[in-house]
């Protein structure tokens, strides 16, 4: 034997020949009982074929193959196991799927508690209050916005003034700030120190009891509701907000923050600085927002707060001292159950924990809460306060919740973190990249359940040009053109109804006539045609000067969209009533033009969503809301000096009610006419106008008397209609206005493409915007007086680009116009002639009429006439206006 | 030669422990006598029902339990017939007694096991 030969068996395991050799026979493919089992029983009858063929299950042999086989599969099983938890993507244990996030820095989110604002319904207090007028409020319970008591809202203030520090009184508040468009101060209530971080009560949601805290409310930077961080040395604050929409809004009123689960502190000594400490809490259920770590004197007074690090990559208990200004850091990593390990730094770049640490943290269910008002029945809570005399009282709160809260989640799932933590890594904890807006998101909420970025820029793009999508899904796209037209088209709107069916008169006049009266063709006609007539015949009709109507806010504020008005009568400023023969002018849907008097320059529109009382307000408080409704914040003082009647479908029963059922009951065709302004005390706002005078197809007319003074005219079908029913066709005036491209943009509206806004979820909108206005016409054909027959005089009219004539027949030109699809208003005719053409002042054809020789440029509907006598000469005359 | 070639380390400490034929026909039926139902890995129903039995008093149900287990067993390995079997009950043991024929060669020999009542061991 070679001594190669030899080493190689010696060192059988090193030989690669050998290894080589024995891996031949290995099935790698078994891993299981069965498969190995197989697999060495073959390897045997192929082997050893001469030494052992007792295959038998009863073989001592096969005994051992089969429990070797068996402790081959355990041990597969065992390693293909600890290899997939091993895995993010093939992990299936929390425990695993938790650290191997934590290894890649990200840190799973536990569950979000709900949280949300309880509004103060009502309070007293043990203490001897006393109102404005010297009546003691001591025991009585204060309602919030007390109808019954118009100083309800003085007393509320002085019994939490009362119970406030008195540094801090109402109108005085420890901060202000704007949450979510609302103004917002936060209070303190001067309570009982050392003793509540937060008052607990129970809700029960789909039957089942869940613990909540009535929490100290506080603003972050970000203008958001937090909860302040518990110290039972630090008073107990609460908010107040005022929406501006009066005392019963929602969001005007004192309030309380709440939220679920239970605040927990454990106390913990750390005699001796130990690098890279950590401390695990053994509580489950621990919820993502509420976590709190103080460093305490021996008087377990708050020496020190210390910041909790996000643990993210590059922003880790190591780093990130600086970016939080603080080394007081430590990072909370995730257990399983939603258990927490707070972790602190080495001593390099953060500090190391000495001393007496609390630790705050909250339990929370730990799953998706709808919690609506009725949730919480009957919640008071008493809160011991000291006084301005340092006196022990009792301040007892009734708290109501006004709207429905689901801002809780459970913890994140694990198919959650198995997606979000390696994307998490990829983005490194900021968003540049495509991707990285596609799935940084999704690690800071488990609220985002589906994310779709897209790209709408390219390499070449300058970062310095505004990007626009042209397919107009993703940003706005303008379209410039210069071949718009606005133009506007009579259009009467039309509808049959049947009398005698399921509807009354009554019924038919309030729901199908009142909604014919805000069909947009005839809000058209009124603010256009309408409108016109009138300023027509009474000029100035509009004109609200004379009554040098002011608007004063309710409740008072420099600017508010409810109010009322006053007016100058006789020298005398007095309060508007709407229902006085003078005032009758102002009404419910109208538009007003108000304008600043001391600067006539700042205007506004706003149109009256309602009016309640006549507008007369019911008192002048300045907390009670005003009767006036508008469509926006005006100024207060500010003077309407303009009105934009519309029709107020809601006189309808009260005006013209017992005449419609009547004409309706006769079969009588009639009309409906609407008065904006009645002169006469006994004039309604609608009238009747009989068949004998209705002028079906005049043009509007202003006058009330005229019978061409209807809006809507009902015609009644005789044939169509039975003994029982009858059959009316009601037709409004109406007129459309119509914006057209001819060739530049195409319109098209599509119902199934609609284009959200993200942030208003409401469908988008196009918009119009005209940059200049422009009369010209766009089509235009040019005619030329020509001799056609050669004979030395010219006798028709010959198109410039083709040898089209047309021989003018009378006051006829006889020309066949090719813009036929055109309306006429984008139609230019220009006549070239050697004729002359009539200025101004000339109304007729003479030898001393003021003639102007050359081009005429002429609209379609003027008619032109070429007169006997300058036909024969060759020339001709053309007259604007009515032809001679 | 043989024809069929097994292996056991019942009652052996050191090499040879081959075993042929007839030989090694008993010793796997012993094998199975003397192994518990559920005894052996991945396999429930391999083994008898004998150990089981031990405590129970042998009358005419038991006994007969044991002769149809001891039947199923011989009849299990297609290499012998079973001729005689007898199971009997002597001070703190269980005799049974199996006269096999080996199919082969149709030679016969007689199979005895004796079980413990202190399960102290088997002897043979």
């Amino acid at each position: 034997m070679s001594i190669s030969k030899r080493n190689s068996n010696l060192f059988a395991a090193e030989n690669w020949e050998v290894a080589y050799s024995a891996y031949t026979n290995v099935s790698f493919k078994a891993y299981d009982f069965s498969t190995m089992r197989s697999a060495m029983l073959n390897y045997i009858r192929e082997n050893y074929p001469e030494n052992f063929n007792d295959y038998i299950e009863s073989s001592e042999f096969i005994a051992i193959i089969e429990l070797l086989s068996y402790l081959s599969q355990s041990l597969a099983f065992r390693v293909d196991l600890n290899t997939r938890e091993n895995f993010l993507s093939t992990a299936e244990s929390r425990d695993s799927i938790l650290r191997l996030a934590n290894m890649l820095g990200y840190t799973p989110k536990r569950n979000i508690p709900a949280s949300g604002l309880l509004k103060v319904t009502s309070i007293s207090t043990s203490e001897p209050v006393f109102d404005t007028s010297g009546v003691s409020l001591q025991n009585q319970e204060i309602q919030w916005n007390d109808e019954e008591d118009p100083e309800s809202f003085d007393k509320f203030v002085a019994i939490l003034n009362s119970a406030m520090s008195s540094n801090n009184p109402f109108t005085k508040p420890i901060i202000q700030k704007n949450v979510g468009t609302i103004p917002t101060e936060v209070y303190a209530i001067n309570n009982q120190r050392g003793q509540n971080v937060a008052f607990s009560f129970e809700g029960s949601i789909n039957g089942e009891k869940y613990p909540f805290e009535i929490v100290s409310a506080d603003i972050n930077q970000n203008n958001v509701f937090k909860e302040a961080e518990p110290n039972v040395y630090q008073p107990i604050r609460f908010l107040y907000r005022n929406d501006k929409k009066g005392l019963d809004s929602q969001n005007t009123g004192f309030f309380f923050m709440f939220k679920q689960g239970e605040l927990k502190f454990n106390d913990y000594i750390f005699e001796r600085a130990l690098p890279n400490r950590f401390i695990t809490v053994e509580d489950t259920n621990i919820n993502e927002t509420d976590i709190f770590l103080q460093q305490l004197d021996e008087n377990a007074i708050v020496q020190a707060t210390w910041k909790q690090v996000p643990n993210l990559t590059g922003q880790t208990l190591a780093y990130n001292s600086l970016s939080l200004d603080s080394r007081n850091v430590f990072s909370v990593e995730n257990t399983i159950n939603d258990g927490v390990r707070i972790k602190f730094a080495d001593g390099n770049l953060a500090n190391i924990p000495t001393g007496i640490f609390r630790l705050y943290y909250r339990q929370s269910a730990g799953t998706s809460l709808t919690i609506r008002p009725e949730n919480f029945n009957a919640l008071t809570i008493n809160v011991p306060y000291f006084n301005a005399r340092n006196e022990l009282h009792n301040l007892t709160v009734n708290l109501e919740l006004q709207t429905s809260v689901f801002n809780s989640a459970p913890a994140e799932s694990l198919q959650s973190i198995k997606q979000n933590a390696p994307q998490t890594y990829y983005s490194q904890d900021r968003m540049v990249s495509a991707q990285d807006y596609n799935v940084y998101p999704l690690s800071q909420s488990v609220n985002i359940l589906k994310l779709k970025a897209t790209n709408r820029t390219h390499a070449g793009h300058s970062r310095y040009i505004d990007i626009e999508d042209p397919t107009g899904r993703f940003s706005k796209v303008t379209s410039y053109a210069d071949d718009g037209a606005l133009y506007k088209d009579d259009e009467p709107y039309q509808q049959n109804i049947i009398f005698g069916l399921n509807k009354t008169e009554t019924q038919i006049l309030t729901d199908d006539i009142a909604r014919m009266t805000k069909h947009y063709s005839l809000q058209n006609f009124v603010y256009d045609d309408f409108r016109k007539a009138h300023e027509k015949s009474n000029p100035g009709a509009f004109n609200l000067l004379e009554k040098d109507i002011l608007w004063r806010t309710q409740p008072s504020a420099p600017r508010n969209n409810t109010g009322y008005f006053t007016t100058l009568n006789a020298g005398t400023r007095e309060i508007l009533n709407n229902s006085t023969n003078d005032n009758r002018i102002i009404q419910e849907g109208s538009y007003l033009r108000f304008r600043n008097p001391n600067d006539p320059t700042e205007k506004m529109l706003a149109s009256i969503n309602s009016i309640t009382n006549s507008a007369v307000p019911y008192n002048t408080l300045a907390t009670t809301t005003g009767v006036v409704s508008l469509s926006k914040d005006i100024p207060n003082g500010w003077l309407a000096y303009e009105i934009l009647p519309s029709l107020n479908a809601e006189l309808l029963e009260q005006d013209i009610g017992v005449a419609f059922k009547n004409k309706i009951t006769a079969k009588e065709d009639f009309g409906i006419g609407y008065d904006f302004n009645p002169i006469n005390v006994s004039d309604s706002h609608w009238y009747i106008i009989d068949n004998g005078s209705l002028l079906k197809d005049s043009k509007f007319e202003s006058s009330r008397e005229s019978g061409a003074s209807w809006i809507i005219r009902a015609e009644y079908n005789e044939t169509e209609s039975s003994g029982t029913t009858s059959k009316y066709t009601f037709v409004g005036r109406g007129s459309r206005y119509i914006f057209e491209s001819l060739s530049d943009v195409k319109f098209y509206f599509s119902n199934d493409e609609k284009t959200y806004d993200s942030s208003t979820g409401r469908i988008q909108k196009d918009t119009i915007e005209l940059t200049t206005e422009n009369y010209s016409p766009e089509i235009r054909e040019t005619y030329i007086w020509d001799d056609t027959d050669e004979d030395g005089i010219s006798d028709a009219w010959k198109l410039a680009d083709s040898d089209a004539t047309y021989v003018p027949a009378g006051a006829s030109q006889n020309i066949i116009l090719r813009g036929r699809n055109s309306k006429a208003k984008d139609m230019e005719l220009r006549f070239i002639s050697n004729f002359g053409i009539l200025q101004n002042g000339a109304s007729s054809i003479s030898g001393s009429a003021n003639y102007a020789q050359g081009d005429f440029i002429s609209p379609v509907e003027v008619a032109i006439k070429v007169d006997s006598v300058s036909a024969d000469t060759g020339k001709a005359v053309v007259a604007k206006g009515d032809p001679v | 030669m043989a024809t069929f070639i097994g292996f056991s380390t019942d009652g052996k400490v050191k090499p040879p422990f081959n075993l042929v034929d007839l030989d090694l026909v008993k010793q796997d039926i012993l094998n199975q006598l003397k192994t518990s139902k559920g005894e052996r890995v991945m396999r429930p129903n391999y083994g008898s029902i004998i150990k089981e039995s031990l405590m129970q008093p042998l009358d005419a149900l038991t006994k007969q339990d044991i002769e149809d287990d001891c039947l199923r067993i011989v009849n299990g390995d297609p290499r012998v017939s079973l001729i005689n079997l007898s199971v009997e009950e002597l001070e703190h043991t269980l005799r049974v007694e199996m006269y096999l024929e080996y199919k082969e060669d149709l030679s016969r020999d007689a199979l005895i096991a004796e079980f413990d009542f202190d399960f102290d061991g088997e002897n043979v």
